[in-house]
């Protein structure tokens, strides 16, 4: 997601978008930004009572849309001064009836008064370009606003509260004391400092270098927006695993029928856990020797499917419950048909009919996905891991230098924590040789 | 009479360097000094070079700069520091014989052709227009197309001993005024102190009592002219420490002290504190080092290095003689802080010119920074581009990724410095490529362009530079021994042993080769970093874009780049308080400006 060079326009001209969901509704926000925001709007909205002086910065004002050709509608008008809005920028968000004619109509007037239909996300570049927001929390916004379900959402809230900030800024003022210890030992080679032995200094860049490693693996696990889990349900042939998905999955989208090996293609569709979090779920071939080479190739695919699934969900026919020819030991296991009374079988009691345990089984997948990987911090783009993997074998090099007898060491690894802090200062902002010298000064009794 | 081209107020450590480059590259030159028997005077510590600044030092040299040259001829005590810490960060250092090397400096600019010295108070800049004419000595006018200031401390220079205080930029000299013009101007001024230890009679000093610092047997000099040993005798310095006593006696005094009772206002170094900053700061060190070291050959006195103090002379009486080896040593004269004005440099453009006053420059302490080394640097650059702008050439701005002089000037201009600027390795960025060996391969080809490299030198350049490509050749025909030399610790004695051509190579080129290959790979680095800020550093900023005027600023980032008006975006990145995503607008800003 390229943040740092806008497409096309600068901050210097007005945009205009609708800012709430598309289509019909009891109310959509139409927002400007820019240096004309406050004249663009007023040339389609009549205050209920005209106030000397035009609007207030920070106010919320009742009145009328005026759009030519159209009666007055209610609206209310919010009117920001820069830099206190979202985007830093002169804003005004116009809340008028919800209804696409009005809204289609009342951006096209805006247009034609001179204001550009902004592109998308264009409002949080704004708000990174003058400086209101850092580039992970506006790849936080961003992140958020793409979230398709709770755990993402989440995750990207605590990213624009800036929760990464905070502890890449830890992770920068401990190599930046690091390095303040390595520089006094350089330039002030004659001064009676009190050098920390390297191997004191090695163990606090294993330290920082922990923190980055686990700021990368939060990046890393978060799946990435629009790429769900995926659960795979495999077992044998005609143990109900297309039923089973069809219940789950709220819809027909496999084909169900009485004989075993109905299901050849991998099918998948989207499962709404109780979490909110939605999962794809497959259903695969079922077990059984293949008979066809069509047969053989389905239970290539269901394999492949279930070896790069997050989950697999481990199918037994109640009425067949044998157990599983090479089921893996972290599936969940069901048995499935619970509403025919003989049914046997281990594991989650299922049926696709009455629709028994499949709460608990969404319970039970929710649990198993939760499980996998920590609430990430960081919206994990690639641009964050470049970042964050530089400084990793930045901080890993000096340390080495640090522990080890080359006569250079001091020199190489200050080369290595400015390489690790530059990468770090692409998430957050730079450190400076000021900031350097500031901590030589504030901790050591230089001066002869 | 016709205007001088060139007229250097001040004949300091910059106004020298400044008045001979000036000279040298042809131009009618007139150094004004206050007074002729301070020509070069080293008013502080007795040494040239240390951390960072002997790189300065070589860079000067490279340049076809005197300093290192002086320092060679009078120095009597020669280290190289941190032999143990890598190439980069290894640096020369001298003690030199203060008046010896006063004189050397005096004598080499009266012997400049070209170059007029002449003792005169110079009493105020003269500007019309905005643009300087010429200096003004009580009712007469000296005419110039460049001036050149280099006042040093003496702009409403006041001392303290004590809570008395007097006028002066130097114990026992006059301050100046000069500053009515600069004012009608709207130059501002800043205020900073700094100060000095007392001295002592070498006579009256116990060596046996203090441990005996040796200069190097084998000195490394400044100048890459110089061969062989220097020529002066050499003697040791010694060090010693402060006592519980010393201590005590600041502590029971620092009422009496202007520092600590509000009577000084100015910006002191925090890298060069006072010993009673020192005392107070730092409650819990019982003791402080003190390096002693001898003044000259020729005279007893000696510098106590490390106890700068502006108390009263009873309590410096009392504390240099609570420190082992000085017990018995008499105060020659007492120590002093003093108050000064500077410019804020972030007036100057990168050449050193004023924004406000075309044609005027500024160099030296005058400019907020610390040290002979750093004033020389920018002395002679100040007085290559006051040459350079009366014969209507572009001014000479030095990168930071070849020079620490560049790193200096871009440091002082962008950010500009609240505390005494001193430079330290860790400023520049790209320090293992600004090492002291390789200074002149960094300057000595632009030296020789401007017109500041002489015959000799170039040739001696020359001879080394192919030296070097021989012995860079034969290790890049044979990629086994380079790789030899990328382990820790190699000699390139032992892995090139049968290459007769390597081994016969100056011992110079060969260690400056070895250091090339033994951190081939940081330096390859190092390389690629420069290559990157290099591209920030090629699109150019107006000087006249309106910063208020463009949307999208961050307010603080607003004001900065307005007061700074960088002329790249690479400098406008380094200005403090511009934030990555305020480039970002300028970035934006210098696309839309060239489509």
């Amino acid at each position: 997601m390229a943040l740092a060079a806008p497409e096309r326009g600068t901050p210097d001209d007005t945009v205009v978008a609708l800012s709430s969901a598309p289509g019909a509704s009891a109310r959509a926000v139409v927002r400007l930004s820019g240096p004309r925001a406050w004249a663009l709007a007023g040339e389609v909205f009549a205050p209920a009572t005209a106030r000397a002086g035009g609007p207030r910065a920070g106010s919320r004002e009742d009145g009328a849309l005026r759009l030519p050709g159209w009666p007055p509608a209610p609206v209310v008008a919010v009117w920001l001064r820069a830099p206190r809005s979202y985007t830093g920028q002169d804003v005004v968000e116009l809340w008028v009836p919800g209804a696409p004619p009005l809204v289609r109509r009342l951006l096209l007037v805006l247009e034609a008064a001179g204001a550009r239909p902004a592109a998308p996300g264009e409002f949080t570049r704004r708000a990174f370009l003058t400086g209101r927001l850092d580039l992970t929390q506006a790849e936080a916004v961003l992140a958020l606003t793409t979230a398709e379900d709770a755990a993402l959402a989440r995750a990207a809230l605590r990213a624009l509260a800036g929760g990464a900030r905070g502890r890449v800024d830890e992770v920068k003022a401990a190599l930046t004391d690091v390095l303040a210890h390595v520089e006094a030992a350089i330039d002030f080679s004659e001064e009676e400092i009190d050098h920390a032995p390297g191997a004191a200094l090695a163990a606090r860049l294993d330290g920082a270098a922990s923190a980055v490693r686990a700021l990368l693996t939060a990046g890393r696990a978060r799946p990435q927006a629009g790429t769900e889990p995926v659960v795979a349900l495999v077992g044998p042939a005609n143990a109900g695993k297309s039923s089973l998905l069809n219940a789950l999955c709220g819809a027909p989208a496999a084909l169900v029928s009485p004989h075993a090996g109905t299901t050849r293609d991998v099918v998948g569709a989207s499962w709404r856990l109780p979490s909110g979090r939605v999962a794809r779920l497959l259903d695969t071939a079922g077990e059984k020797p293949a008979t066809s080479e069509v047969e053989a190739r389905a239970l290539d695919l269901a394999r492949a499917a279930a070896a790069s699934a997050d989950l697999v969900v481990q199918v037994v026919d109640g009425l067949d419950p044998r157990p599983p020819a090479n089921g893996s030991s972290d599936a969940l296991v069901v048995t499935t048909k619970a509403d025919l009374a003989h049914s046997l079988g281990d594991g989650l009691r299922t049926s696709a009919v009455t629709g028994e345990g499949l709460l608990a089984l969404g319970k039970a997948v929710d649990a198993a996905l939760a499980g996998r990987g920590a609430a990430p911090e960081l919206t994990g783009t690639a641009r964050q891991e470049a970042h964050l993997g530089r400084a990793l074998e930045a901080v890993a090099r000096a340390a080495d230098l640090l522990r080890g007898q080359d006569p250079a060491r001091a020199e190489l690894a200050a080369v290595e924590l400015g390489a690790a802090l530059e990468a770090l200062g692409e998430l957050t902002g730079a450190v400076t040789t000021d900031d350097v010298l500031d901590r030589v000064f504030g901790q050591f009794c230089i001066g002869k | 009479m016709d205007p001088w081209d060139v007229i250097v107020v001040g004949a300091g450590h910059a106004g020298i360097e400044a008045a001979l480059a000036a000279a040298r590259l042809g131009r009618r030159t007139l150094l004004l000094t206050a007074n002729l028997d301070t020509v070069g005077k080293m008013s502080c510590n007795p040494s040239i070079g240390g951390q960072a600044k002997g790189q300065i030092v070589r860079e000067v040299d490279a340049l076809g700069g005197e300093m290192g040259r002086a320092a060679d001829a009078t120095g009597i005590h020669f280290r190289l520091l941190n032999t143990s810490k890598g190439p980069a960060v290894q640096a020369p250092r001298a003690q030199c014989d203060k008046p010896r090397y006063a004189a050397y400096m005096k004598r080499a600019v009266e012997a400049q052709p070209g170059l007029t010295l002449r003792q005169e108070h110079v009493t105020d800049v003269l500007v019309e227009g905005g643009r300087v004419t010429g200096v003004q000595v009580g009712a007469r006018v000296y005419a110039a197309r460049a001036v050149v200031l280099t006042n040093g401390t003496f702009l409403r220079g006041v001392l303290h001993q004590g809570l008395e205080q007097h006028a002066g930029g130097r114990m026992g000299e006059p301050p100046s005024g000069l500053l009515a013009a600069l004012a009608a101007a709207g130059i501002r001024t800043g205020r900073m102190k700094t100060g000095t230890p007392p001295r002592v009679n070498g006579r009256t000093i116990d060596p046996a009592a203090m441990e005996a610092q040796p200069g190097d047997p084998e000195p490394v000099l400044f100048s890459f002219l110089s061969q062989g040993p220097p020529p002066l005798p050499q003697v040791s310095c010694w060090v010693t420490r402060t006592t519980e006593a010393t201590h005590a006696a600041i502590r029971e005094n620092l009422d009496r002290s202007p520092l600590y009772s509000g009577v000084i206002c100015g910006v002191g170094p925090r890298y060069c504190p006072s010993l009673e900053d020192k005392v107070v700061k730092f409650p819990d060190r019982a003791s402080h080092q003190v390096f002693v070291e001898p003044e000259g050959l020729d005279t007893l006195e000696v510098y106590l290095n490390g106890i700068s103090t502006s108390l009263p002379p009873d309590v410096q009486a009392r504390l240099v003689a609570s420190i082992p080896g000085l017990e018995r040593a008499e105060v020659l004269r007492w120590g002093y802080a003093v108050e000064y004005d500077y410019f804020p440099p972030t007036q100057l453009w990168p050449s050193l010119e004023s924004k406000a006053v075309a044609g005027l420059f500024f160099a030296g302490q005058v400019n907020g920074t610390t040290g002979y080394e750093e004033a020389a640097g920018q002395g002679l650059v100040a007085g290559v581009n006051a040459a350079r702008l009366v014969a209507l050439q572009p001014p000479l701005v030095l990168s930071r990724d070849a020079s620490y002089i560049g790193v200096l000037i871009d440091d002082l201009v962008t950010r500009g410095t609240e505390e005494p600027y001193r430079m330290f390795s860790s400023r520049a960025e790209h320090r293992l490529l600004l090492r002291h060996d390789n200074a002149d391969e960094r300057l000595t080809p632009l030296g020789r362009e401007l017109g500041l490299v002489d015959d000799a030198r170039w040739a001696a350049f020359e001879a080394k530079r192919e030296a070097l490509a021989a012995g860079r050749v034969a290790f890049a025909r044979r990629p086994h021994l380079a790789r030899a030399m990328r382990r820790q610790e190699a000699v390139l004695e032992q892995v090139a042993a049968d290459l007769p051509d390597v081994l016969a190579l100056p011992a110079g080129v060969r260690r400056l080769l070895e250091t090339e290959l033994r951190y081939a790979g940081y330096l390859e680095r190092q390389a690629a970093q420069v290559e990157r800020q290099r591209r920030l550093e090629g699109l150019p900023l107006p000087d006249d874009l309106d910063y208020r005027g463009l949307s999208g600023l961050a307010v603080e980032a607003r004001e900065k780049l307005a007061a700074v008006r960088p002329r790249s975006l690479g400098q406008a990145s380094r200005i403090a308080g511009v934030s990555p995503s305020d480039i970002d607008v300028l970035l934006i800003h210098a696309h839309r400006r060239r489509a």
